[in-house]
């Protein structure tokens, strides 16, 4: 008999032994998940305004800025290329007019061989005619000079035009190397704005995106944080559940003394069937507790390491938000700015190559203007010869029929002067073709308007730049906070699991406790009949009921002494298995627990 | 200004839950660990409502009711169980002492607010 109360006695120390140790890690759990929450709150909200960052209206702004400076860049091109374009065309035309010019000028080069001749066989005739020598040498005197102005003239003309053409070719090549310089200036900083838009938007899309992802992660970690606080409870519910253990084990003992003892037959004998089949019912909620329990804690730490996932979700959707590599890192806004810097120099480097092309075309637009200069000389020409070949005339007149021979010369000079009148027409026509093609070149090395385009889209890009650095230093700073709170919380969320040790502690502890109930159980069914402890199951154990609070330990009672209490089919349904939230919210407005009056 | 709720509870892990469910949602909180300490703290802490636990040492929950509906200034305030407790009974009791509601735990934080935003209003 005493043995068996001794026996009651250690399994009620020992049950009651069982929270009094557990408690101090819940409540280290619960006072770091008060930091997990605020460091999830606080992360969640760094992780939105980051977000709300890269989906502003600044970013926003940037993008049409962006698409502004593009039409700026398109239209600074178009007319850029229209100038070049136009520009090369009248260098053409300046070059072919003074190349046109070489032809006339060789006819004059034989209008010199001729007066040349001319001039001698006026000397040889003159020598015949004795009495009017002196007017002969002179007539021969001004052919000769007159050849020798026309080949002056013309030399100097011919030399004039050759460096004409010769400038005309470097410049030529100068703006066409200018002109392939722009054209590849312009489709790479199109294509590097096109780019930078392109990743403005590809960025402003993805942050919509992981907006909502993020909206979705911290509701999953609140989700996550209710279920900890949720299963938390569980402890006291526990507790709870043991005391009752507990409480109804001190009844037994109490019992077995008052009934002197627990031996075999009579009333002794009926005490010990009741023995048995109040420590199989304690076992079995004692079973029942322990699953809770556990269970309990397998939720806190799995909900913990969701959470943990949920973070390094988050920063994992930061990183390809940002294009970062490491958590400190800004790449996608550092390449825009980069690639900004960029567009910026080759604007510049076209603004170069303008001035480049205005400067040649000056250059060559007043080296072509001292040709008109050069119609005045061939002027010059056609009135000497006009004038000599109607001297010769008269002079041949005066002379009679002695002077025919001169006569004849006088009609190859007139003749030789018509010539000459007419090849000066033509140069003269040609030369004033080229003062004409001269105007185009000043009309493309003067800009058609202030430099507005240029400079405009340089001074924006310049304000894209600095708002892009500003934003570049805000992500920065938030991916940096983000990451070193996020590594902070992970660390703290990995310590605070790896120090659950709880739930093995108790479940071994159990593990014994139940040892000890099974061996009572059999020793004592040694000692008492089958019939006896049918007996004990039928009898109503008012002390063990009373002490009920929970659904689930009157469950657990219905299904182990169902012919004690008459069974409710949906409470003895819902016995089997711990489900840990069973009695909590369903489908009603408040939950299934809820009750207001 | 914030609402003040008093969590009256043995637990000292069930008060930590509670309090750090309100102070989330921006209440104030004052702790007890019974009826009798609850009692106690009542007069100083200006609580606008009381969440309690049913069974306590030295008073419980039944008691803290029916002692709290006999101060004037607190005949009305808002009183909801929060207990292992389910059985109707019991509940018919509490609703008797003048319990304004009843809560099984465990309990959801975002359940638990809103029954406090119901019957605070």
């Amino acid at each position: 008999m005493i043995n068996e109360i001794g026996g009651i006695s250690k399994m009620t120390e020992r049950v009651g032994r069982i929270i009094p140790g557990t408690e101090d890690q819940f409540l280290l759990i619960g006072s770091r998940l008060g930091k997990v929450h605020a460091d999830v709150e606080n992360i969640s909200k760094q992780a939105s305004r980051l977000v709300g960052l890269l989906d502003s209206s600044a970013m926003k702004g940037t993008i049409a800025q962006f698409r502004d400076v593009m039409g700026q860049l398109e239209r600074y091109v178009e007319r850029l290329h229209q100038r070049f374009e136009s520009g090369h065309a009248s260098l053409q035309d300046v070059g072919s007019a003074v190349s046109d010019v070489g032809t006339p000028m060789a006819n004059f080069r034989k209008i010199v061989k001729k007066l040349k001749i001319l001039g001698i066989s006026t000397k040889i005739e003159s020598a015949q005619l004795k009495k009017m020598e002196v007017d002969f040498v002179n007539l021969a005197a001004d052919v000769e000079q007159l050849s020798e102005l026309i080949r002056d003239k013309s030399a100097a003309i011919e030399k004039h035009r050759e460096g004409l053409m010769a400038f005309a070719r470097s410049t030529l090549s100068k703006i066409s190397h200018i002109n392939r310089k722009s054209r590849s200036f312009t489709s790479a900083a199109l294509g590097d704005i096109n780019e930078s838009i392109c990743v403005l938007e590809d960025r402003n899309e993805l942050s919509f995106n992981t907006a909502d992802s993020i909206l979705g992660r911290s509701h999953a970690m609140s989700a996550q944080v209710g279920k900890v606080v949720m299963s938390m409870q569980f402890h006291d519910i526990t507790r709870q559940q043991i005391e009752h253990i507990v409480d109804v084990l001190k009844t037994l003992e109490t019992r077995g003394r008052n009934a002197a003892g627990f031996t075999e037959g009579g009333e002794n004998g009926a005490m010990m069937a009741e023995a048995i089949v109040v420590s199989e019912l304690q076992k079995a909620q004692l079973v029942d507790a322990r699953d809770k329990f556990v269970k309990a804690v397998r939720v806190i730490m799995d909900n913990l390491r969701g959470i943990s996932a949920n973070i390094a979700g988050i920063i994992d959707e930061i990183q390809k938000m940002t294009g970062a590599t490491g958590t400190s890192s800004d790449n996608f806004l550092s390449n825009i700015e980069a690639a900004t810097g960029q567009v910026m120099d080759k604007i510049h480097s076209g603004k170069r190559a303008e001035e480049e092309f205005g400067e040649a075309m000056t250059e060559l637009s007043t080296a072509v203007s001292t040709i008109s200069n050069l119609v005045d000389d061939i002027e010059e020409i056609g009135e000497e010869i006009e004038l000599i070949a109607i001297n010769a005339r008269v002079k041949a007149a005066r002379t009679g029929e002695e002077g025919a021979p001169l006569g004849v010369i006088a009609e190859a000079i007139w003749h030789l002067s018509l010539d000459a009148t007419s090849q000066k027409s033509v140069i003269s026509g040609l030369l004033k073709k080229v003062v004409s093609a001269t105007e185009g070149l000043q009309a493309a090395a003067v800009k058609e308007g202030p430099d507005t385009d240029a400079s405009g889209t340089i001074a924006e890009l310049a304000g894209i730049v600095e708002g892009l650095r500003k934003m570049k230093g805000d992500v920065a700073r938030l991916v940096a906070e983000i990451g070193s709170d996020s590594r902070n919380l992970s660390e703290l969320i990995g310590e605070t699991i790896s120090d659950i040790t709880v739930h093995n502690d108790l479940e071994d502890d159990i593990a014994d406790i139940c040892r000890m109930f099974d061996e009572f159980t059999v020793q004592s069914r040694q000692t008492v009949t089958q019939a006896e402890i049918e007996e004990a199951r039928r009898k109503s154990f008012e002390y063990i009921e009373g002490n009920y609070t929970m659904q689930r330990e009157r469950a657990i009672h219905c299904s182990l002494a169902s012919n004690v209490i008459p069974m409710d089919s949906r409470v003895k349904d819902r016995a089997p298995g711990p489900e840990i939230f069973e009695e909590t919210a369903g489908p009603g407005d408040l939950g299934d627990n809820v009750e207001l009056f | 200004m914030s609402k003040r709720i008093m969590t009256v509870d043995d637990s000292v892990s069930v008060r930590q839950m509670v309090s750090f469910t309100l102070k989330n949602a921006g209440y104030e909180t004052v702790e007890a660990s019974d009826g009798k300490d609850a009692l106690a703290k009542l007069n100083s802490s200006g609580v606008n409502m009381i969440l309690t636990d049913l069974n306590m040492p030295n008073l419980d929950g039944i008691g803290l009711i029916k002692e709290v509906r006999t101060r004037p200034e607190y005949k009305f305030i808002p009183i909801v169980m929060l207990t292992t407790e389910s059985q109707d009974s019991k509940k018919m009791e509490g609703k008797s002492a003048g319990a304004t509601g009843w809560i099984v735990k465990p309990f959801k934080p975002d359940q638990l607010l809103a029954v406090i935003k119901k019957v605070l209003g």
